[in-house]
């Protein structure tokens, strides 16, 4: 039983095929029967493949995170990482008791939290329509349209995003004073500024999304529509009940995805859009770190500061995670 | 099963072959042998004359480009590498962003040989002067600087500036004596005030405010919209000192009163009525409303429509644009009812942190003398104004009279010749040094600095001064929030976000995160410096 697996063909990657169509059972059984090592021997292309990936996480994932430690000691550049004297807590402490840390901490989550709430739905439903869409040229010229601005870069995003909006020559501020309403100030009035930044960062990307839904939606059985429409269903009703149901999965995943981002708001279209006016509501951990870490060089400090951030995204990734599981079967792990 | 064997070995190949590429890249002392003729740093240094060295020698510079022109292709650089017989390498990153790279390379371990125009701070030299990543100068100064000896023996207060705690000199500083402005000085638009028929500047606050009103309602630019600005600023660091002046405040952060007292100026009496001041320019829209937002570009370019009054700059034609003129004035200082006359900040002379030497250079004391060149007038002459011939000639070598060759744009050219445009090269301003090449502009500028700045009285509001390790340590904790907060409640209480009644509140927030103590900190290390 055992020996016809193993002979079962020296192009490891047929292999896998048989093996995937086992019962967990036999599997076990398998796996107990033979040393990991002499498997692995067995299939070396696989693991020639996937060592590159492997080693890009190793290499510039992993073993960075030796510098870790720094948050926990007094980082002397000419001393080095290692040698720098242990401080505890220290910056941690430092940190929980700045002034700032209450602001940082909710402009960081609501920041987020608006733009998942903006910016999630948003290309699943843009996604839904385009399925609909069966004109070809028309479709595409619009998908195209959509994808455009993500391949604007960041630095001239702002650039246009501040020229736009400016209150004396902006070309939406003109268009809104053409309707005889005063335009609000954008970019001076902190309540505005999370507005700006997600509205603009729906435009840059909401097409751009579409893409991996769009992919899970040519999987859908054309029979099921097929029937559907024999029993009279509406467009709407089969988008509803057939369409959407087969992307689910996939929301799932990227929402698992995205809440473990969720502390993680880039900061250089933050730091570009910023400005001393709107700074209690744009200033997010991530600017506060680039300030303290680069800016003023307290490395240990912001290393601190990243790391807490990231420890909580971990937290919050996990819990997601177990949620999603527990209740609708799809989970990363 | 032999198959699989090879498989192992290659991965384990391409593994290895990873790794030792990697550790390659990444280990420090794995760098190559940078003197390219010389095997060990034991060069014979000459100490007088050219060449410094008998074979060329290579070392790293990093300095900020303001981006004008390739180092490499410096007429004055590659006089110097004829002269010296070193070579650099210009490892240098945009002005821009400059501070933050000069971070990363310290906490890199992969130092260039010389910091040239780096800004060192006071605080950054005794840093990584303890830590053994600068080294001392103050020996090397004494055996192969003879010009920069001679400018410390004549100035004792600019040995006592340079120096650390420690009593080491990590950095050299730019001496000039002859430069007043604290910052870029404030122009009035000529042509308004032309239009609006003013004969004197405003000198008090309220003339200002008056000059400012009818700006607004006057249509001075004469286009029938009243589209004018009368003062423009980018996020108020321009025009600041110029204003808080008028309220018995000389500097921005910190600065010392007549009677030795040590000010933390956000917490002043003077900072609040220059917040008063601010908002009610803002209020009536005196204050360009986009003051906050706009980069410097944005501002240049409404001061090249016409519409700004009111600006600070280097040179008024720099944002005006076009050539170098008379016709748009300095600002003269004015004066609120708070105080008797307003107090004017002036320069303090040198500039520290303008060159550095790090611990991987090989050749410190050629180092040392290829900078002190700069110290000399010949070596200042050909890093301001570039090598004779160029843009200008002697007319008489023996009383070092000069003029200008009829050179176009001789300020475009001159910065493609020298590093030294827009960043502060070590360098020594003699009044010989500009003999002849004082254009009328430039007497008309000093002119006016001496009559609006220096004649009233204008002084330096704290001097170069080092704090020790803790009370460093320490400043830089407590500046890091409140400089954020500071910033950002001035912007609200000018924009009226936050009415002016908190300011009782305000104080006591920044008392509460440390404003006194920063005064105490810099009072102990006044005190300190005083007394020696």
């Amino acid at each position: 039983m055992k020996e016809s697996v193993e002979i079962a063909g020296p192009e490891g990657v047929d292999l896998q095929q048989p093996r995937m169509g086992r019962s967990p059972g036999k599997m076990r059984r398998l796996a107990s029967g033979k040393s990991t090592w002499s498997k692995m021997l067995q299939n070396w292309e696989l693991y020639l493949f996937v060592a590159p990936a492997v080693l890009y996480f190793l290499i510039f994932h992993y073993a960075p995170m030796y510098g870790i430690q720094i948050a926990f000691k007094n980082f002397i550049p000419a001393k080095g990482i290692l040698n720098s004297e242990w401080v505890g807590f220290q910056h941690f402490e430092r940190f929980f008791n700045s002034y700032y840390f209450g602001d940082l901490l909710w402009n960081t989550l609501s920041l987020s939290l608006y733009e998942l709430a903006i910016g999630f739905p948003l290309p699943i439903i843009l996604a839904l329509a385009f399925n609909e869409v069966k004109n070809g040229f028309f479709k595409k010229s619009v998908q195209t349209v959509t994808y455009a601005p993500h391949f604007i870069s960041v630095v001239v995003m702002a650039g246009m995003i501040i020229t736009f909006l400016s209150p004396s020559s902006g070309m939406l501020v003109r268009l809104i004073e053409l309707f005889g309403i005063d335009a609000p100030k954008f970019l001076d009035d902190p309540s505005w500024f999370k507005t700006v930044y997600v509205i603009s960062g729906v435009w840059q990307n909401a097409g751009w999304g579409t893409i991996i839904y769009l992919a899970a939606l040519s999987g859908v059985d054309p029979q099921l529509h097929e029937a559907a429409i024999v029993d009279g269903a509406s467009r709407f009703k089969r988008m509803l009940h057939i369409n959407l149901p087969t992307i689910v999965p996939t929301i799932s995943i990227l929402l698992i995805l995205n809440m473990g981002n969720v502390l993680g708001v880039g900061y250089e279209k933050v730091l570009l859009l910023q400005n001393s006016l709107n700074m209690e509501s744009s200033d997010v951990i991530s600017t506060f770190v680039y300030r303290s870490g680069l800016v003023n060089a307290q490395f240990s400090f912001s290393t601190a500061v990243g790391l807490f951030n990231s420890v909580v995204n971990a937290i919050l990734l996990v819990t997601v995670n177990q949620i999603a599981k527990r209740t609708s079967k799809t989970s990363l792990w | 099963m032999g198959k699989g064997k090879k498989g192992w070995a290659l991965l384990l190949a391409v593994v290895m072959l990873t790794t030792t590429l990697l550790s390659a890249c990444g280990s420090p002392d794995k760098k190559e042998d940078k003197g390219s003729g010389s095997k060990s740093g034991t060069v014979e240094v000459s100490k007088e004359g050219f060449p410094i060295v008998p074979e060329q020698i290579n070392l790293t510079l990093m300095a900020p480009d303001v981006g004008v022109q390739n180092w490499n292709d410096m007429a004055v650089l590659k006089k110097m590498e004829e002269l010296t017989n070193i070579k650099f390498t210009y490892n240098n990153a945009p002005k821009d962003s400059f501070d933050t790279k000069k971070n990363l390379v310290f906490s890199s371990g992969e130092y260039p040989d010389v910091f040239l125009a780096a800004g060192l701070t006071a605080a950054e030299q005794m840093n990584y002067g303890e830590q053994g990543i600068l080294i001392p100068l103050e020996g090397l100064i004494d055996e192969y600087a003879p010009n920069m000896k001679k400018i410390l023996e004549e100035n004792p207060s600019i040995r006592k500036s340079i120096t650390a705690p420690d009593g080491h000199i990590y950095a050299l500083p730019v001496v000039d004596f002859n430069q007043p402005w604290y910052r870029n000085p404030m122009w009035y638009n000529g042509k308004f005030l032309k239009k609006l028929g003013i004969d004197k500047l405003p000198e008090t606050t309220e003339e200002l405010y008056t000059y400012l009103k009818r700006v607004k309602e006057e249509d001075p630019n004469g286009n029938g919209k009243k589209d004018e600005i009368p003062l423009s600023s980018v996020n108020l660091r321009d025009i600041r000192t110029w204003l808080l002046g008028a309220f018995g405040v000389y500097e921005e952060e910190v600065y010392v009163d007549d009677n030795q007292k040590v000010h933390y100026t956000p917490m002043e009496d003077g900072y609040k009525e220059y917040l008063s001041y601010l908002s009610r320019l803002w209020n009536e829209d005196l204050l360009d409303h986009e003051s906050f937002s706009q980069t410097s570009e944005q501002k240049k370019a409404k001061a090249q429509n016409n519409q700004v009054a009111l600006f600070s700059d280097w040179h008024a034609y720099m944002t005006m644009g076009g050539e170098p003129g008379m016709e748009d004035p300095m600002f003269v200082p004015v004066k609120s009812d708070f105080v008797d006359k307003p107090v004017i900040a002036r320069n303090r002379g040198i500039t520290i942190g303008a060159f550095a030497i790090s611990n991987t250079n090989k050749y410190p004391e050629a180092s040392i003398r290829w900078v002190d060149y700069l110290y000399s007038y010949d070596g200042a002459l050909l890093f301001s104004k570039g090598p004779e011939g160029m843009l200008w000639k002697y007319t008489d070598e023996a009383t070092k009279k000069k003029e200008y060759l009829p050179v176009e744009n001789i300020e475009t050219v001159r910065s493609t010749l020298t590093p030294n445009f827009g960043i502060a090269i070590p360098s020594v301003t003699t009044d010989e040094l500009l003999k002849g090449l004082k254009t009328d502009f430039d007497l008309w500028v000093d002119k006016e600095s001496k009559e609006k700045l220096l004649d009233k009285g204008s002084r330096i509001p704290f001097p170069i001064l080092f704090l020790t390790s803790e009370e460093q340590a320490e400043v830089n904790v407590l500046s890091s929030d409140l400089n954020t907060y500071v910033r950002q409640m001035e912007a609200k209480f000018v924009t009226g976000a936050e009415p002016i009644s908190n300011w009782d509140k305000y104080v006591a927030t920044v008392k509460k995160m440390g404003g006194d103590r920063m005064q105490e900190i810099y009072q102990a290390a006044y005190d300190r410096w005083n007394s020696n």
